[in-house]
């Protein structure tokens, strides 16, 4: 599935194609960054800690699934479920900020759908109580 | 698979969160400093870099993903309840 998304970003216009998104929700203790397309998530006590460690961590897990099962079939068909209480909620998915990050998979051999990641941060302002 | 309880929204200690997840059978493998595989036959691995304290939030997603029901993850949500009360 394609995700095309546009971002403005100093004067710059910046197009991704097959983008994998990645979401940023608040959570007790920080912030969980979880993928839309992808159920892979991280945690950090700020920002800039969860987008890290989403990157680290979804690199170090490919690799786990390629040395496993040669293939990522089990983890590309993997959907995240908390991401369906907002499905209906059309701000949520109009985001406020987007930053572009290269795909951490240098030697990966294999086809990944997806050229990056984008991490973006919902504009929704009230988030369940769970979350906030 | 049963669908697993909405964890509390406060915060957690890392060690209590892994020991659940040992409690539900899922393998937990320490590979790095802060960083964690957690496996099971059906979901295969999840390499992830987790903070000492984890918010509700993680923890509903790591249940989540591995199917973990609310029996297995009993003792953890009344331990965390009894913290709560000291």
């Amino acid at each position: 599935m394609a995700n095309t998304l546009h971002a403005n970003q100093d004067s710059k216009h910046l197009v991704a194609v097959n983008a994998l998104r990645v979401v940023i929700l608040p959570d007790s203790v920080g912030y969980l960054a979880q993928g839309v397309e992808i159920d892979y998530f991280a945690a950090g006590t700020s920002e800039t800690e969860a987008m890290d460690s989403f990157q680290k961590g979804f690199a170090l897990t490919v690799a786990a699934h390629l040395k496993k099962f040669g293939n990522l079939v089990r983890f590309l068909k993997s959907r995240p479920s908390v991401l369906e209480q907002f499905s209906d909620q059309k701000e949520f998915w109009e985001f406020s900020q987007v930053s572009f990050h290269e795909l951490p998979l240098e030697n990966s051999k294999v086809s990944f759908p997806y050229d990056c990641i984008t991490f973006a941060r919902p504009k929704l302002t009230q988030f369940p109580a769970h979350l906030a | 698979v049963k669908r697993p309880p909405k964890p509390s929204s406060g915060a957690h200690h890392l060690e209590d969160l892994i020991l659940a997840l040992v409690d539900a059978r899922i393998n937990v493998q320490k590979v790095s400093t802060g960083a964690y595989k957690f496996e099971t036959d059906e979901a295969g691995p999840l390499v992830m870099f987790l903070p000492p304290m984890v918010g509700g939030q993680l923890v509903q997603q790591l249940m989540e993903h591995f199917g973990a029901d609310e029996e297995s993850f009993l003792p953890f949500l009344i331990a965390l309840s009894k913290k709560r009360q000291h």
